[in-house]
């Protein structure tokens, strides 16, 4: 397969808006501290969580267009347009775009509300703006009209594994010639009944194991974007993308055991502390970083872009894993450790026997 | 883009108001019929109500009807595949022994927030189902790589209403970097509450049965249903006998980079798809026998793909199949694309169903008869809801 | 509350016109050009914020866009259908 040049990066979370405050986090090995109310029967709950600010959105969008645009649509633009800035082609682009955005949840909040609103009022029936912004395209029909770039627009969501999908997808397109460049990213949002999910099940203010699933990782939302060309023609200043694989594990994953670090996606929801050591064998070093932008299932994007910066940095982050159970039985390094020129996998467990892996590699 | 090897596709299923299986579909299309009522499978006390093309229960194979353990989407989708698989002459087991992707496009199947558990708890975190969980049960392209214990990779397209178009045409593109020996692809959308009202504030349907194309046109009628295309690698049809039912020969993908839910009045974006899918597949416009529309029956869509193809596709014939079908959204553009397959097949067109009266500000009209055909080649198009385009370029399979 | 200012209320808030105060909005002026920037999703938006505040039903757009022009004709439909 094609390999594909990283030559932007735009990321917003918890840790805040842009590549260098997540360097900042990693370095610090913590995003600050926030907190989130969710309203329950039994009152209000407040929990730890890593949310993000899209006021920054401002410097690219008029008050006017964004005015109608809700939380997760600002994410993706956000998102979007710091990579393509990035990459210096916010403004113009050689040749055709395409725009592909992961997203594990999709529009949430506004679906719950017009979802709301059908069971809840039987006068309305819905606002037509709410449910046009809960259509799963929604955010990346937004950006195409922004940028107006009329190149080929894909919305991708399975939970889990829509990053990787989108990101093989964004291979195939640079391989086929269907596009020059490709605007891909991650998008969730955080909503109130996500946190339900997650805060209100012990009434501990951590989510209980529901059906075996402990919480290993704080409420996290955000967006993380790359803009990707073929390798060769341009350089990339976060390295390459080497492979993209997907699939069932088959029984053992034959996996990454090339010795090259690997990043482990553990976003709270799958069993990740049980599943990661029965079904993987790794040889090099394992790093978790979800403590720093928390737990989404479009994961695996803000992974990449850690494994991105540690690549071009020379340095393995300290990992920032949700918890202390994780590190023992992985025994993650908790100072940065120099990294050999060389590869790095981002890995990560599906929800349903199945998984999705990056292999990333200096220029 | 340069000219691509054509995909072979080997096998077709489909379900949807207008039959349990591609053949029944067909014979409903051919003969003109479609009897659409009021939503069955939720309560609407609103008057004034548009109809919809639900599929029955008893459409269903009996072993997938009586299971209770999967949702009504994925029984759909386990229907149409099933067939697929079938008519390529192959078995489940088969696949297993195979590297076998899976790509669907959908909306219902990807939203979390299913009504039953908004019905159980709007507010209150007490009966819930977990996110993960609930996303197991209602993606079908996860559900049916669990069912079928296959390899992946997997692909769950959400481009709204050219979301089969597309799962089609990046599936395509999976047997051609030969990540794939073979794709179950297509689409599947179900009725739901949801959807409905939501099409119904953007005031977009019509209370009628929908027209596509006619002057008295007022909008769309929603659908649901399964379609899937079983496409497989030259190396795979080449070690057995092949089954060949058509091919894919290109795809083309677009956005309008106009508005979100009004199409671009200039029809730029759709233009741009049908140059990329044509230049893919190296065929010249002149070879395509007919064109599958999108045609919704909402005053805009109608009118700017009229204009398209009056410009870009002059004199060939088309027609839409929603007047059979409803507006199936994610599935629409799997549906139609295994339609043009077949009528390639069958050397037949259906009319235009709903189509009566001419509208004088449309350059170009659907056929109103079933009509023979004689080309190989077929173009079948989708126009999203966000400005997504999707077209496919389909031949008869001569190729292989 | 008059029935236009709450009409301009209800346009303000719901559309998100964020920096337009109420008396920016002339009762005679086209709501739809470039001075407040809206489109057809704030025109279906308005039909379904009228129906949830003055139970008034515009069924056809094609019918309703007279109503929708200004905050004149906004308030002369709602009282013409209110008084049916």
């Amino acid at each position: 397969m094609i390999r594909a040049a990283i030559t932007g990066m735009g990321v917003v979370g918890g840790f805040g808006c842009g590549v260098s405050l997540l360097k900042q986090a990693l370095e610090k090995g913590r995003s600050p501290d926030q907190t989130v109310r969710i309203s329950t029967e039994k009152g209000d709950i407040t929990a730890p969580a890593l949310l993000a600010d899209t006021a920054p959105l401002a410097r690219y969008v008029s008050r006017k267009a964004r005015r109608r645009f809700d939380h997760y649509t600002r994410l993706a633009l956000l998102g979007g347009f710091l990579a393509l800035d990035d990459a210096g082609m916010r403004e113009s682009r050689p040749g055709r775009m395409g725009i592909i955005l992961a997203t594990g949840y999709g529009p949430t909040c506004n679906t719950a509300d017009f979802t709301h609103s059908l069971t809840s009022d039987s006068v309305s029936f819905g606002s037509p703006t709410r449910f046009s912004n809960s259509v799963h395209n929604a955010a990346a029909a937004y950006l195409a009209i922004l940028l107006r770039e009329k190149g080929p627009s894909l919305s991708v969501s399975q939970f889990d594994m829509s990053v990787a999908q989108a990101l093989l997808t964004a291979l195939i397109w640079l391989s086929e010639g269907r596009v020059d460049t490709v605007l891909v990213g991650g998008v969730d949002e955080y909503c109130n009944v996500l946190g339900h999910y997650r805060q209100t099940l012990d009434g501990r203010g951590s989510a209980g194991a529901v059906q075996g699933e402990p919480a290993l990782a704080v409420i996290g939302e955000g967006a993380a974007f790359f803009v990707l060309s073929k390798a060769g023609e341009t350089a990339g200043t976060y390295g390459i993308i080497e492979s993209v694989s997907m699939g069932k594990i088959p029984g053992r994953l034959p996996g990454p055991d090339d010795g090259s670090p690997v990043i482990l996606g553990a976003d709270g929801y799958t069993d990740c502390l049980n599943r990661y050591p029965r079904l993987v064998s790794i040889s090099g070093t394992i790093g978790v970083y979800t403590g720093v932008y928390g737990g989404l299932p479009v994961g695996q994007a803000f992974d990449m872009a850690i494994a991105a910066l540690s690549l071009t940095g020379g340095m393995l982050y300290p990992s920032v894993s949700p918890g202390t159970v994780f590190d023992d039985t992985f025994g993650l390094p908790r100072p940065a450790i120099p990294l050999k020129p060389g590869r790095l996998h981002c890995l990560k467990l599906g929800s349903s026997d199945d998984y999705g892996m990056l292999t990333l590699s200096v220029n | 883009m340069t000219p691509r090897l054509p995909v072979a596709v080997t096998g077709m299923g489909c379900i949807c108001h207008a039959g349990a299986t591609l053949n029944t579909s067909m014979q409903t299309l051919y003969r003109g019929v479609r009897n659409p009522g009021p939503p069955a499978v939720f309560k609407c006390p609103l008057e004034d109500l548009s109809p919809v093309f639900e599929v029955p229960q008893t459409f269903l194979p009996v072993d997938i009807r009586r299971r209770n353990d999967i949702p009504w989407l994925f029984k759909l989708v386990l229907a149409a595949a099933s067939e697929a698989i079938r008519h390529a002459g192959r078995t489940i087991r088969d696949l297993r022994d195979l590297r076998v992707g899976v790509c669907l496009g959908t909306n219902v199947g990807t939203a979390m927030n299913n009504e039953t558990y908004y019905r159980n708890c709007p507010e209150s975190g007490e009966s819930f189902v977990s996110p993960r969980e609930r996303f197991l049960q209602s993606n079908p392209t996860a559900a049916l790589v669990r069912e079928w214990h296959l390899s992946g990779p997997t692909l769950t397209v959400v481009t709204a209403c050219s979301a089969g178009t597309d799962a089609i045409g990046l599936a395509a593109g999976w047997i051609r970097e030969g990540i794939c020996d073979l794709v179950i692809a297509g689409g599947a959308d179900a009725m739901y509450q949801v959807t409905y009202h939501g099409f119904r504030s953007l005031m977009i349907m019509d209370t009628d049965p929908c027209r596509p194309f006619d002057r008295r046109r007022k909008g769309m009628n929603l659908g649901e249903g399964a379609a899937v295309m079983v496409l497989e690698s030259p190396e795979l049809t080449g070690i057995r006998p092949p089954r060949v039912q058509g091919s894919i020969l290109g795809y083309g993908a677009s956005a309008d980079a106009y508005h979100l839910t009004s199409p671009d009045p200039t029809g730029a974006g759709l233009e741009l798809a049908i140059d990329d899918a044509l230049r893919e597949s190296g065929v010249s416009f002149q070879e395509v026998a007919f064109i599958n529309a999108h045609g919704t029956g909402t005053d805009d869509n109608d009118r700017i793909e009229s204009q398209v193809l009056a410009r870009r596709l002059p004199g060939i014939p088309f027609f839409s199949t929603k007047g059979y079908t409803g507006h199936t959204l994610g599935a629409a553009g799997a549906m139609e694309a295994v339609f043009s397959m077949a009528c390639l097949k069958n050397r037949k067109i259906p009319a235009c169903l709903g189509y009566e009266e001419p509208d004088p500000m449309l350059p170009s009209r659907p056929v109103r008869e079933n009509r023979s055909i004689r080309g190989r080649i077929a173009l079948s198009e989708s126009l999203a809801f966000g400005g997504n385009n999707a077209v496919l370029i389909i031949g008869d399979g001569a190729d292989q | 509350m008059t029935l236009k200012e709450e009409l301009k209320q209800i346009i303000i808030t719901e559309l998100n016109l964020e920096d337009i105060l109420l008396e920016d909005i002339k009762d005679d002026e086209p709501l739809f050009g470039d001075k407040f920037g809206l489109d057809s999703i704030d025109a279906i938006e308005l039909v379904f914020q009228l129906k949830k505040h003055f139970g008034v039903e515009i069924r056809d757009m094609k019918e309703g866009r007279p109503a929708l022009e200004s905050i004149n004709t906004l308030a002369a439909f709602i009282e013409a259908r209110q008084a049916a």
